[in-house]
C-alpha cells in the first residue's frame, strides 16, 4: 500500500489560514486614490478630494520624512493615525537643518539586457536614473532649501533558470520594467528604454504614451494620448522632418528617438560608470 | 456599465488581502506591505490607461509589488540612518495570517512556519496557495521554470511538514 502523501494534510491545514484584509484605512485611501484617478463621474458629481492617497504616497517614500512633510507641506491633511502616532520621529540631518520633505524618483529606465557580472555569470541589467530631492529648512533664518541629487544605478538581477536547457529567461519582462518604472505622482514623465526590443518610450499619466521602435533605420512611432486612444501611429524615415506628429509630441518625439539611437549605438555610457549592484533573489528577507 | 473606478474598487476587494499577503514578504511591517500594495495599483492604474483601465493580471501585479520592494529596499540604508532615533511603540503581535478557527494549534504553528520560510519558497508557497496562480504564472512571474515552481513548492509544503511534526512533539514532550 502506498504511503500517504505527507502534504496533503499541510494544504489542509494551510485552508485554514487565511490572509488579513487591508486596514480599513489602507483601503479607503486606495478606494480614493483610484477614485481621484479615475476623474470625476459622468453624472457630474465632483467627489472632494481629501488629499489622503499623497499623504500615504508621501508615507511609502519614507515614515519618517513621509510625516515631516505632511505636518509641514500639509497640515490640513495631517492627521494621526494608529501607525503614525506609535512612532517619534526625529527628522534632524544635523544641528540646525530639518527635512522637510524627501523624494526619490525614477527619470528614466533601460533595459540593457544581458551583462556578465565580475564572475562571468549573465545577469540582466536594468539602468534607472533617479533624482533625490531633498528640501531642508534651515531652523535659524527659516528658508527652505531644496537639494538636488540625479544619480544612476545599474540594478543586476540573476538569471532565472535555463529554459529547456538553452536560453535564459529574464527576471524581469520589458512588460514588468515599464509597469513597476511608473511614476508614483502622477504627473512625473519616465523614459523607458528597451535595448533588446529596439524601443523608447515616454510615459506622462496627465499627457500620454508615445512609444518609438527602430527597425531597418525607419522609426515606428505610436503615439496615445492620456486615456489610451492612438492620437499617432505610423513610420518615420530616419532623416524625415516630424511635421506629421502632433506639434506638443514633435519634440518629445525626437528626444525619444536620440535617445533610442544612443541606447542601440552604444551612446548611453556615461563617462563615469554608475557602480552595478546585485539583487540577490532571496536576500531581502525583513 | 460599470465605470473603471467601480471595477478597480471590486477588484480590490477580491484581491487586496492576496497582494498584502505577497508584499508582506517584501516589507518590515504591515503599514510599510500595504504602502506597497498602494504604490504598485497606482503603478498598474497608469500602465494599464492604454488598456481602457481595465484591472491588471495578478501575476503582473505581483511582479510590480516585487520591484517596488526591490526598489524600497535600494533606498531603504539611506532612510535608516534618519530613523535610527524613531521609537517604536507597536506592541500588537504583527502577524501575516489569520486562522479561520480559534485555539487551531496546527495552523498557529504553520502560520509561524510560512513566514520563516525563505524568500524564494514562500513566495511559491504565497502565490500558489492563496494568491491562486497556476505554476505556469508562477514561472513567468518568478522567471523560473514551471517544474522549478512546483519542486519550490513541494518543498516548502514537506518543510513545513516537517516543522509542525517537530515542534508538536516538542510540545508533547514538554507537556
Amino acid at each position: 500500500m502506498q504511503a500517504p502523501d505527507p502534504i496533503d494534510p499541510i494544504e489542509t491545514i494551510l485552508a485554514r489560514l487565511i490572509p488579513p484584509a487591508l486596514s480599513d484605512r489602507c483601503q479607503t485611501d486606495i478606494e480614493e486614490m483610484v477614485s481621484d484617478l479615475a476623474g470625476p463621474p459622468p453624472e457630474n458629481v465632483v467627489a472632494i478630494s481629501s488629499g489622503k492617497w499623497l499623504a500615504r504616497s508621501l508615507i511609502g517614500g519614507g515614515i519618517a520624512a513621509g510625516i515631516g512633510a505632511m505636518c509641514a507641506i500639509f497640515p490640513m491633511i495631517h492627521r494621526s493615525s494608529d501607525h503614525q502616532a506609535a512612532q517619534v520621529t526625529d527628522s534632524k540631518t544635523s544641528v540646525g537643518f530639518e527635512v522637510v520633505s524627501e523624494s526619490d524618483r525614477i527619470e528614466s529606465v533601460t533595459d540593457e539586457g544581458w551583462l556578465k557580472d565580475s564572475e562571468g555569470s549573465p545577469m540582466h541589467s536594468v539602468r534607472l536614473k533617479t533624482v533625490q530631492e531633498n528640501k531642508v529648512r534651515d531652523e535659524q533664518s527659516g528658508m527652505v532649501v531644496q537639494i538636488s541629487q540625479p544619480r544612476e544605478e545599474i540594478l543586476m538581477m540573476p538569471a532565472g533558470s535555463a529554459q529547456n536547457g538553452s536560453t535564459l529567461k529574464k527576471p524581469l519582462s520589458s512588460e514588468m520594467v515599464e509597469a513597476a518604472a511608473m511614476p508614483a505622482e502622477g504627473s512625473c514623465p519616465v523614459r523607458v528604454v528597451s535595448v533588446a526590443e529596439k524601443s523608447a518610450s515616454f510615459i506622462c499619466p496627465a499627457e500620454g504614451k508615445a512609444s518609438v521602435s527602430r527597425e531597418n533605420g525607419i522609426y515606428r512611432v505610436r503615439i496615445c494620448g492620456s486615456q489610451g486612444e492612438v492620437i499617432f501611429e505610423g513610420n518615420l524615415p530616419q532623416d524625415a522632418a516630424v511635421e506629421a506628429l502632433p506639434e506638443m509630441w514633435r519634440k518629445k518625439v525626437q528626444v525619444l528617438c536620440r535617445t533610442l539611437d544612443q541606447a542601440l549605438d552604444g551612446g548611453v555610457i556615461p563617462p563615469r560608470q554608475a557602480q552595478p549592484r546585485v539583487a540577490p533573489a532571496a536576500a531581502l528577507q525583513p | 456599465m460599470n465605470s473603471p473606478a467601480n471595477e478597480w474598487k471590486q477588484w480590490l476587494a477580491v484581491n487586496g488581502p492576496r497582494l498584502l499577503l505577497f508584499a508582506r514578504g517584501w516589507s518590515n511591517c504591515c503599514q510599510d506591505a500595504e504602502d506597497l500594495v498602494q504604490d504598485a495599483i497606482l503603478r498598474m492604474w497608469h500602465h494599464q490607461a492604454d488598456k481602457g483601465h481595465k484591472p491588471p493580471d495578478l501575476p503582473l501585479v505581483f511582479s510590480t509589488i516585487r520591484f517596488c520592494g526591490l526598489n524600497h529596499h535600494r533606498s531603504e540604508s539611506r532612510r535608516r540612518k534618519r530613523e535610527e532615533s524613531v521609537i517604536y511603540l507597536a506592541d500588537f503581535k504583527d502577524v501575516w495570517l489569520d486562522p479561520v478557527l480559534e485555539e487551531d494549534e496546527e495552523a498557529l504553528i504553520l502560520r509561524d512556519s510560512v513566514q520563516n520560510l525563505s524568500q524564494k519558497l514562500r513566495e511559491v508557497v504565497v502565490m500558489k496557495f492563496w494568491g491562486g496562480l497556476t505554476f505556469l504564472q508562477i514561472s513567468e512571474t518568478l522567471a523560473i521554470s514551471p517544474n522549478t515552481a512546483a519542486s519550490r513548492y513541494r518543498y516548502a509544503l514537506e518543510q513545513l511538514a516537517y516543522d509542525l511534526r517537530r515542534i508538536k512533539e516538542e510540545r508533547h514532550a514538554s507537556a
